[in-house]
């Protein structure tokens, strides 16, 4: 089994051998066919499959849906927990068939003087070495935020307001006060 | 996510805006740079103990939680209902404040997790000083986050102290024959400590001790792994200040390990007389015991004669009609050859006294199987006890159970 995905969409496939192709599981019944083989142990799949199988019923079975809707929060966040899984490298690939690259250098949003709109400010996305990013990427919440672009996968700067300390306070020189 | 969005300059160039850009880990316009000041803020305790807060006797420890930056432009102190500021310096220049607040988040729930509460009276928070309190207080302060300064006063200090560092070792005060006893004797170092808070630091088993100065002591006696291992075979207790011996026996003590504990004088005893010990003592029965010996009751006798053959005392006991006598008289016969073969010249003893105050068929069998031993039988009459009935005298006595008094030996019949 494999996942395919762009920062849209990302769907399961399977194949029966290594010779045989790609099969998209689109369907409920695909979905039902492998859990009973999975569940009658007829089938022989490694631990990323299985990782992967469970994971797809349990989507499924919450949030009724066979592919990964990337507008969907409970989506990405799939997505994040399967990216962070090094046993998984090679089992998540893009639509050219290439693996995710997952990279452990963060990107982190610069604030600059916007040179177009001169009462702006620009935030910027960079990553770590002060490259500006020039495509879209998808952020995929999870206890460490991560950002899918096409091929490769960044952590990155937090959620905005994330601090996990409840309401944040924002404070003025007369103290503090709730926003 | 696109990844470039313009922001009108008056939402980033107010607090809420250049806390956003904090909270996303955003780096500043280069313009505003100037005008914006990070205020860091740590959390600082002090904590002393006070007593008569509630009542004359019971102690509070008080701990008044403030928060300061490094720079000193702000301090908060924590209340019932959260911080209040305390003192701000004056800024200028449209100077923007951004606080950042992360290392207080945990505050409240650290002073929760040792039960202080605030009091508004005195304007801190406080905790009771109650029996579990050392313990709990210690395990508490020292898993606190290193950003938080923590100052106490010398008592509370005291807590966190190491342990005062006790040798211990086991003093021989007598020995008899194979027999030491023992007792404990405790070292303490460098520290001058009276015989009672002594006694009372060994009481408290690692404990907390209340000392005179109000702060707190506790002692940490100085055994590795292996030693406290062998002194706990021994069924030992490093703790026990009684004054009592122990009466240990030598084969007992003999653990290599347990060496470092005792006086070199005494462990050199103790190995010397192990080393005499025999082990393996197991005697061919007797041929002239007129009877065959079930298995058991050869172990009875080669038991006899270990205990016989290395000066110990020792009780052969078991149920009723099992052949306790059979063996004694056995372990006798054993002791006349033992004496006849190292005393070729003399005579054979004939010493012997046998009472039973309840003569049963067994026993009469049983010494009835032995021709050249002379017998006895009483009573169990008061008046027959107290008669002495018997026309020889041997160390060893037979009732309905069989002893070999301590100062028996082979060879002295």
């Amino acid at each position: 089994m494999r996942l395919v995905s762009t920062i849209n969409e990302g769907h399961f496939e399977y194949r029966h051998s290594l010779k045989q192709d790609w099969i998209p599981v689109r369907e409920k019944q695909d979905l039902e066919h492998l859990e009973n083989l999975h569940e009658r142990a007829a089938v022989r799949m490694d631990a990323q499959t299985e990782i992967l199988l469970v994971s797809l019923s349990d989507y499924a079975r919450a949030e009724d849906a066979l592919t990964l809707d990337l507008d969907q929060e409970a989506a990405c966040a799939l997505m994040n927990k399967l990216f962070h899984q090094p046993a998984l490298k090679g089992y998540l690939v893009n639509l050219d068939e290439n693996y995710f690259k997952v990279v452990d250098e963060p990107l982190k949003w610069i604030c600059q003087d916007d040179p177009i709109e001169p009462d702006c400010y620009a935030l910027q996305l960079a990553t770590s070495t002060g490259i500006n990013v020039s495509h879209s990427v998808r952020q995929l919440p999870g206890q460490q935020e991560l950002y899918q672009s096409d091929e490769t996968v960044f952590p990155g700067p937090p959620l905005a307001g994330k601090h996990g300390s409840g309401t944040p306070l924002l404070h003025s020189q007369a103290g503090h006060r709730q926003p | 996510m696109e990844p470039r969005y313009s922001i009108p300059k008056q939402v980033i160039d107010s607090l809420e805006g250049v806390e956003f850009l904090r909270k996303i880990g955003a780096s500043l316009p280069p313009s505003m740079e100037d005008r914006v000041v990070d205020i860091d803020l740590r959390g600082t305790f002090d904590m002393k103990i006070v007593r008569g807060l509630t009542s004359a006797e019971t102690e509070h420890v008080l701990c008044e939680v403030s928060a300061r930056d490094a720079s000193g432009y702000r301090t908060e102190k924590l209340g019932k209902d959260g911080w209040d500021v305390s003192h701000q310096e004056p800024m200028k220049n449209k100077v923007l404040l951004r606080f950042i607040r992360e290392h207080l988040y945990p505050i409240p729930g650290l002073l929760e997790e040792m039960g202080f509460s605030y009091d508004p009276q005195v304007g801190a928070f406080k905790a009771r000083v109650t029996r579990q309190f050392p313990e709990k207080f210690a395990e508490w302060a020292k898993q606190l986050p290193k950003e938080l300064t923590v100052n106490m006063d010398d008592k509370l200090k005291t807590l966190l102290a190491d342990p005062v560092a006790a040798a211990v070792r086991f003093e021989v005060v007598n020995q008899e024959i194979d027999w030491f006893d023992l007792r404990i004797v405790i070292d303490v170092e460098g520290v001058q400590l009276s015989k009672e808070q002594i006694r009372a630091l060994v009481a408290a088993r690692g404990g907390y001790v209340r000392m005179d100065d109000g702060g707190w002591m506790r002692l940490e006696i100085k055994l590795d792994n292996d030693q406290r291992d062998a002194v706990t075979r021994l069924g030992l207790d490093p703790f026990d200040l009684s004054g009592e011996t122990h009466r240990m026996h030598a084969m007992q003590l003999a653990d290599p390990k347990a060496a470092e504990v005792f006086d070199p004088k005494a462990w050199k005893r103790i190995k010397d007389r192990t080393a005499e010990i025999q082990i393996d003592v197991k005697p061919d029965v007797p041929s002239q015991l007129q009877a065959t010996l079930r298995p058991y009751q050869v172990e009875g006798f080669h038991f006899l004669a270990y205990l016989a053959t290395n000066g110990f005392g020792g009780i052969l006991a078991d149920d009723m009609g099992l052949g306790k006598t059979i063996q004694s008289i056995t372990y006798v016969l054993w002791l006349r050859e033992e004496f006849a073969r190292k005393n070729k010249s003399k005579k054979k003893s004939s010493s012997l006294r046998f009472l039973s105050f309840a003569p049963n068929p067994c026993w009469t069998s049983g010494r009835e199987k032995r021709k050249n031993l002379r017998q006895a039988c009483a009573s169990s009459s008061s008046a027959a006890r107290t008669r002495p009935i018997w026309k020889t005298s041997r160390r060893i006595t037979t009732w309905s159970w069989s002893t070999t008094p301590s100062s028996a030996s082979a060879g002295k019949p």
